[in-house]
């Protein structure tokens, strides 16, 4: 019965790596931007929630809004504050502006918040539901799949009946194309950086319910967006979400049976197979080498 | 641009080629030989300068101006996006401590060993490149990194216990104690320790290695590097073996990361397994990328900026009048610092994406064109 806890333990954490490699894919398909503050956007999310669920006691729903709204505030500002000035730059240039907007987030934190972790957010109900032979599943982690669920599909009705879903796919298929049909690419990138955090904001306010303690360690969960996107296919949307479950599901069931410190390399471990026999990932566009 | 033509390959393949790359390089020698003796002396300058806590920083500069260097290789002139940098700098560490700590072999014997162990297994990372590009290499290192990084705690905890690993200091053998400035200590042993000894012992191992890299980009092996930079398939078919320049632009990186990883462990002494999360991959990318890209002068810009900045920050928070009394920042410290840090990065690479080295070239073509300048 191991077996089946772990698996849906994996479940669980795996949608948060979904959300969270949903959001990194879609900054990268639209922006070309490889955020390494991803996971520090998260973090954020979770000491919010900290804030507006633990100390103020607002309703969930109402905290939850208040977040996203924020982070996809500070998504837009991001983009025609910082962003902007990047594009057309050398790649890592730009990858190591995110490096540094990190450990800006980072110093902010711990002077607004202090290096103690807090304790975990306990504003959804506790307890759970006993399965078969002793299997157990929080509320928590059925709470976190199905507001992972909906975000998703939230972001996929958006991404693909709205007309700035419609840009945005077309700015990615073919910037000078769209921009001479009269898209603003700079409202598609805002727009990306917004949706993107909060994903990364709903996968926050979830896993500050979860994890046992938020501080900042809590960035991990922005590495473990890595694998997933890589191994779904870095621009492959679906590819995300089917790889950060597979992340969550296979490093819960290894992490269970061999230790916790074998995390990390289970993580990257199934990545790297996967890679090993499809070099584009899962879903991820081949690269068609011409001289 | 300086209006310097060469006139035969002998002047063509010279390090130094304008008088006055020679009259920089000649001054930068002078100093780097008076700056020791400038920082031992108990010089106390005004407003309380931290003048002798820039010694351990311009010492770890030079430890990571190598490691730096050889990331640039890798990254800068061959553009394999490896971030197994920490893995290596663990691998130096482990080395050392087997090596060192545990079997008690000579300093210079254990420096050696890094090498080859570094470049052995560096060949082997590099494995992967043969086969992902890009981002997919990118990730797939980081995969190499949480491996190493396994191992290492592993490691640690069976030899060394939970803290961390430690180092003693090297010493140099007796038959050397005859060689005029070493004086050995008390209990007739000279060993590498201060702040002092380590400059003298850091200072060539750096230029010496950063010196090889240099001459290995201006060689054949260099220029199929770049070859590989700019398009690997195209690479190929101007007849460069891709997968020999591949593995051995990684084995070359990888050997001075690893030595790198030794002489950080020997300088600073103990080193746990917080000593390298995977934060440090991306530090040595700020080196290089705020350094300067592809440049072997920027990486060494790059070292000294990242060690002697938070010195500096150090320094203006505490003792600057005006700054001093803001209570907000003396409560913060280490915050503010870093907060400070991550903002430099990105004015920076947003006002000048080709980073500090960028920016020297552009004052040296002012004075080169000068009264032309633009």
């Amino acid at each position: 019965m191991l077996f089946t806890q772990l698996l849906l333990n994996g479940v669980a954490i795996g949608a948060v790596y979904a959300l969270t490699a949903l959001g990194f894919v879609l900054v990268f398909k639209a922006t070309s931007v490889l955020n390494f503050a991803h996971g520090a956007f998260l973090m954020v999310a979770s000491y919010l929630t900290v804030t507006f669920l633990g100390v103020y006691e607002l309703p969930f729903l109402v905290g939850l809004v208040i977040i996203v709204v924020l982070l996809a505030g500070l998504g837009v500002v991001l983009h025609y504050g910082l962003m902007r000035f990047m594009i057309g730059q050398a790649f890592f240039s730009v990858v190591l502006v995110t490096v540094g907007l990190e450990i800006l987030i980072r110093a902010v934190l711990l002077i607004f918040y202090g290096p103690l972790p807090r304790g975990r957010v306990d504003d959804l109900p506790t307890g759970g539901v006993e399965l078969f032979g002793g299997v157990n599943v929080p509320y928590v982690n059925m709470i976190m799949v199905a507001a992972a669920a909906i975000a998703v599909a939230v972001f996929l009705l958006f991404f693909k009946r709205s007309r700035v879903g419609l840009q945005m796919r077309a700015v990615a298929e073919n910037l000078e194309a769209a921009a001479a049909m009269g898209i603003d690419p700079n409202k598609v990138y805002a727009a990306a950086w917004a949706i993107g955090l909060s994903l990364a904001a709903v996968g926050g306010v979830l896993y500050a319910h979860f994890t046992p303690a938020i501080d900042l360690e809590l960035q991990v969960i922005g590495l473990r967006a890595f694998p997933a996107a890589i191994l779904g296919g870095i621009d492959s949307i679906g590819g995300a979400i089917v790889g950060g479950l597979l992340v969550g599901i296979v490093e819960s069931v290894g992490a269970g049976y061999l230790g916790a410190e074998f995390r990390d390399v289970i993580a990257f471990g199934i990545m790297f197979l996967v890679l090993l026999w499809r070099p584009s990932g899962l879903f991820g566009t081949r690269e068609l080498v011409r001289v | 641009m300086s209006g310097k033509y060469t006139t035969d390959y002998r002047q063509d393949m010279r390090l130094l080629r304008t008088t006055s790359q020679r009259a920089i390089a000649g001054v930068l020698a002078v100093l780097a030989l008076l700056l020791p003796f400038a920082l031992e002396a108990d010089i106390s300058p005004p407003l309380d300068f931290p003048w002798a806590a820039w010694f351990a920083a311009i010492n770890l500069a030079l430890i990571a101006s190598v490691g730096a260097a050889a990331f640039n290789l890798l990254l800068g002139y061959t553009h394999q996006i490896s971030v197994a940098h920490a893995a290596f700098l663990m691998l130096g560490t482990v080395v050392g401590a087997t090596m060192g700590t545990l079997w008690g072999v000579n300093f210079i014997v254990v420096l050696l060993a890094s090498l080859v162990a570094g470049a052995l297994i560096g060949a082997i990372v590099g494995l992967p490149a043969l086969r992902f590009r890009g981002l997919y290499l990118l990730i797939a290192t980081f995969g190499v990194h949480f491996f190493f990084f396994l191992g290492y705690k592993k490691f640690q905890t069976t030899y060394f216990g939970f803290n961390a690993i430690t180092f003693d200091p090297p010493q140099l053998p007796a038959w050397l104690h005859a060689l005029p400035f070493i004086t050995p200590d008390d209990d007739g042993i000279f060993a590498i320790s201060g702040n002092f000894r380590w400059y003298w012992v850091l200072l060539p191992i750096a230029i010496l290695s950063i010196l090889f890299m240099n001459n290995v980009i201006r060689t054949r092996e260099g220029r199929s590097f770049m070859a590989i930079k700019e398009h690997d398939v195209s690479a190929s078919l101007i007849g460069i073996n891709v997968t020999r320049a591949k593995l051995l632009a990684f084995s070359l990186s990888s050997a001075f990361v690893s030595l790198t990883g030794v002489l950080g462990a020997y300088y600073i002494g103990a080193r746990g397994e917080d000593s390298f999360p995977f934060q440090v991959v991306l530090f040595y990318a700020i080196m290089i990328i705020v350094g300067g890209f592809s440049t072997m002068q920027g990486a060494v810009f790059g070292a000294f900026f990242f060690y002697m900045t938070p010195v500096f920050f150090d320094w203006v928070r505490s003792d600057v009048p005006g700054i001093s009394s803001i209570t907000l920042l003396q409560r913060y410290a280490n915050e503010t610092n870093l907060a400070i840090f991550g903002i430099l990065i990105i004015v920076v690479l947003v006002a000048r994406p080709t980073g500090l080295s960028g920016i020297w070239q552009r004052i040296r073509q002012y004075f080169a064109t000068w009264p032309y300048s633009t």
